[in-house]
């Protein structure tokens, strides 16, 4: 085939014939041949303008033969084979707008007023008409273009050369294009993605309509109405929507399923929601309604409604059971689909056990089953209810691949589209499986891809659902950070160290350590299946290990309250790794269902040695790859958080090598090696955390600083009252003193300037020596605790 | 002028090549249509089927089992008439549709004929 077309050809012609005709002069064409045939027809039987009449019916010949020749021909213009240019296979309305001399300028202005291209700029969110003035007009540089259509319909499926490909090529061709796409995180493969998307949508459109029966196919099977009343028929759904326009992404299955069903076995699907076990049956009831099975041609798939089954109770069910499964037996021609099928089975008030009814009927193969289970649930079954389980013929429906899922997601983005009004762009798609991958574990791909869509249509701009839209949503839901910082927020996180030291005295390092790990995160640069940033700080009691997680959760997470704090010593029994996994709502002390609830956060996980070594592994498995799986199976994720484990061990070492060296530098690793070597801490669990740092003990200054970080906060607490208070040099110093143990390092100082500066305080309030506007200062003398 | 000339060659090569061809296969799919929409294979497979699978289980008595064998005579005998009426129907669409269609085939050749017969017609008187 040559790299050129002829705008001249007859094919072409009869296209720009065929387009100036088009539906409307074709159907006033007929009426007119219609018309004139009566009017001459009755003129000549009235024998009244008889020449007339004849010019007339002439006139309706010629109507009748353009309206036919446009509908058998004209609006298709078959290709012309075998083909020796690309005009031979080019769409007809595309080959219509196609003028000599063929410059990537024309061909683009050509292309873009069909459908096909406009649906890949519209998903790649292109304006056609802004590149039209950036392409060349030079009819020599199409050369280029044809040789990368030439490349497109070679891996076609279907040889034709549509608007869509010829968009494409030259979108691929196009150094503005490319960089409209490399903008938009595009790569030139990922844009051909959305060719395949449209070239999927126009085979759906070009396949024969299945044929689903005629008037009497279902006069040999049995009437149901009480199924009709506690059932949905999958079957009539799928015959009224015309058979579904979409990939099947366990199509191999189907026979399978069908030839089990056929000999009377109950079939569990079984696989994680999300996986497309509804999707599968309604491909079942299609393939079913097409009379691919012989022996069970035209069957009716009726999908039982349970919560409206399970409003009854007793032997009211069992009565209603009783009658479902009848009338299906007696229709003979009904498959009972038995969505969550768990919930059949679930012992609860009212309840009676639905196996007694159910095992015969599997047994004696009366009824045809599918019912569906999640694995947690068919291990559920199998372990309490053996013989029911062994009654199923069992089908494994899996995830399906990553190119699958895309597709299943494309298919499905149609349809949402048509029925939110508004355009789903292919990057919000891509932002979808990316985000619903990190975020939505408890679901399964396609099902949470789909959902995480639907959940940002109330987040799309105008009728454009962008990346923006997903990532919002996803924030909304979730309470996570997934879009790119804003300018505040990025300034922000620049400054995050200056932040943090305005509530934490020094510990600059420590500080510094997890401010970085938040800027990595934040910016996309950090591994997206990992923690943001794990820290064990080890360091004396009250040097502002605690402090420092609770500042981070105040400054950059919002809140002191975005802080999940686990006192590990609570965990020191084997048995306390269930009440950690835990996902029951009445253990509060379960650190998924915590992290569940917020997963944007920090995780504290204070006097980490004291844990048991059970639990210790189960955090391997949390550093590592960012989550942890709940007693049902389900992952958590901390891919959102900051997971900081703070302990005392190696505190008397770093309070020494601080006397006698002054500092802590390159002292981490002989304390570590230390530390693994006196069994306290495990290799395995050291070496996962990103960082391990060192809090050294606080000098005086220091703690005069901490003193006067509470005392500002004290001067909050009074602002309301138009109060400030300040201490003498004499006064800090005392408080200084005392709010310093040994071995408790600054921990006391708080309950000093309780007791001490806020008692003075109160006493004077009370007595009326502070009015609004007047400053308290207190001096030695004054910070006399009342205790003492 | 040369442009119409050659779309109008163009479209009596196409009258009396594919579209006639296709004319022709339209005959066999507009029949093929109207029994799949009447379903005719299946109501004859089906033809004294009971009507809906309405049939009463013979009981042990004699009496019983006489009045369930009725019971099932009279559904099926509802089904037959049923199916029966609708394939009378079938068979007149049918015919409808292999006569439309055999016309269509029939004028299809003598459309552009007509249109110069009537055009001379109406000219000359």
């Amino acid at each position: 085939m040559r790299d050129e077309i002829d705008t001249k050809s007859l094919r072409a012609r009869r296209a720009r014939l065929g387009n100036r005709i088009g539906s409307v002069g074709a159907a006033a064409m007929l009426i007119i041949a219609i018309s004139l045939v009566f009017v001459g027809v009755y003129l000549l039987w009235a024998g009244e303008a008889t020449r007339l009449a004849y010019l007339g019916l002439s006139v309706a010949c010629i109507c009748a033969m353009l309206y036919f020749w446009y509908r058998y021909d004209l609006r298709q213009v078959p290709p012309h084979l075998p083909t020796a240019r690309l005009d031979d296979i080019m769409e007809p309305g595309l080959l219509a707008d196609m003028r000599a001399p063929v410059t990537p300028r024309t061909a683009w202005e050509a292309a873009i007023k069909q459908p096909e291209a406009r649906f890949i700029c519209n998903h790649l969110l292109m304006d056609p008409k802004s590149l039209t003035s950036s392409l060349s007009n030079n009819e020599q540089d199409m050369a280029v273009v044809w040789r990368q259509v030439h490349a497109l319909v070679d891996t076609s499926k279907t040889p034709k050369l549509h608007s869509g490909l010829l968009a494409m090529s030259i979108i691929l061709t196009s150094p503005v294009a490319q960089s409209f796409l490399t903008q938009n995180k595009l790569r030139p493969e990922e844009a051909g993605e959305v060719l395949n998307w449209l070239e999927r949508q126009l085979g759906y459109l070009e396949a024969p309509k299945p044929f689903f029966g005629g008037i009497g196919r279902d006069w040999a099977a049995g009437f149901t109405p009480t199924l009709e009343h506690f059932g949905q028929n999958i079957s009539r759904t799928v015959e009224l929507s015309g058979g579904a326009e979409h990939f099947l992404a366990h199509r191999d299955l189907l026979d399978g399923v069908a030839s089990s069903l056929s000999r009377g076995n109950g079939v569990a699907m079984i696989g994680a929601d999300g996986t497309g076990k509804t999707t599968f049956v309604y491909g079942l009831a299609e393939r079913l309604l097409e009379g691919a099975h012989p022996s069970l041609r035209y069957y009716q798939v009726v999908s039982l409604n349970a919560s409206l089954i399970l409003s009854y109770s007793g032997q009211q069910l069992e009565k209603l059971m009783l009658t479902l499964f009848g009338e299906a037996v007696a229709a003979g021609n009904i498959i009972l689909y038995l969505d969550e099928a768990q919930l059949f089975f679930n012992s609860g008030v009212g309840s009676f056990d639905m196996s007694q009814i159910l095992l015969p009927v599997l047994k004696n193969h009366n009824v045809k089953i599918i019912a569906s289970f999640t694995p947690t649930d068919w291990q559920m079954l199998q372990a309490q209810r053996s013989a029911v389980a062994n009654s199923f013929a069992t089908v494994a429906i899996n995830e399906p691949n990553e190119l699958d899922t895309y597709k299943i997601v494309e298919d499905a983005v149609i349809n949402l589209e048509h029925r939110y009004r508004l355009l789903i762009s292919y990057e919000a798609v891509r932002e979808a499986y990316r985000l619903s991958g990190q975020y939505m574990q408890e679901q399964a791909y396609p099902g949470k891809a789909i959902n995480l869509i639907e959940q940002a249509v109330p987040y799309a701009s105008g009728n454009t659902m962008t990346a923006d839209a997903i990532q919002m949503a996803v924030e909304k839901t979730k309470g996570v950070k997934v879009s790119a910082a804003a300018a505040p927020e990025a300034e922000m996180l620049l400054h995050l160290e200056d932040s943090i030291h305005e509530r934490m005295i020094n510990q600059k390092r420590a500080v510094n350590v997890v401010a970085s790990a938040l800027r990595r995160g934040r910016a996309g640069v950090a591994n997206p299946k990992r923690p943001v940033g794990s820290f064990l700080f080890l360091g004396p009691t009250g040097v502002g290990k605690t402090e420092l997680a609770r500042s981070l959760a105040a400054v950059y997470f919002g809140n002191e309250a975005q802080m999940i704090r686990l006192d590990m010593s609570e965990y020191q029994r084997p048995e306390d790794v269930t009440r950690l996994l835990a996902t029951g709502g009445q253990n509060d002390k379960s650190l998924l269902l915590a992290i569940r609830q917020q997963p944007f956060s920090v995780v504290l996980l204070d006097e980490i040695e004291k844990a048991h070594p059970n639990i210790l592994n189960l955090l391997l498995q949390m550093l590592d790859e960012g989550q942890l799986t709940d007693e049902q199976g389900r992952p958590a994720s901390f891919r959102s958080s900051i997971i900081i484990a703070t302990s005392n061990a190696g505190a008397v070492d770093i309070v020494n090598h601080v006397k006698e060296a002054g500092n802590l530098d390159n002292f981490e690793r002989p304390l570590i090696d230390k530390l693994i070597g006196a069994g306290q801490f495990k290799p395995e669990l050291v070496n996962r955390f990103d960082e391990v740092v060192l809090f050294r003990p606080l000098n005086e200054d220091e703690l005069s600083q901490v003193a006067q970080v509470m005392l500002k906060g004290v001067n909050q607490t009074l602002s309301a009252q138009q109060i400030q208070v300040q201490l003498t040099e004499a006064a800090l110093k005392q408080i200084v003193h005392q709010g310093y143990d040994p071995e408790f390092g600054a921990r006391p100082m708080r309950r000093i300037i309780q007791k001490t500066v806020e008692n003075a305080v109160a006493v004077k309030i009370l007595r009326q020596e502070a009015q609004p506007g007047s400053t308290i200062v207190l001096d030695v003398a004054d910070l006399t605790p009342v205790d003492q | 002028m040369g442009y119409n000339t050659d779309m109008i060659i163009e479209m009596l090569r196409w009258w009396y090549g594919t579209g006639w061809l296709q004319a022709t296969h339209r005959v066999g799919t507009w029949t093929k249509g109207v029994e799949r929409a009447f379903s005719i294979t299946l109501l004859l497979q089906t033809l004294f089927a009971p009507w809906r699978r309405i049939i009463s289980a013979p009981g042990r008595s004699f009496d019983d089992k006489i009045r369930a064998a009725l019971d099932n005579f009279v559904s099926r005998c509802v089904g037959f008439f049923v199916r029966i009426g609708v394939l009378i129907a079938a068979c007149l669409a049918l015919l409808g549709a292999l006569i439309g269609s055999l016309i269509i085939v029939g004028i299809w050749p003598l459309l552009p004929v007509g249109a110069i017969f009537f055009l001379i017609r109406g000219i000359i008187g």
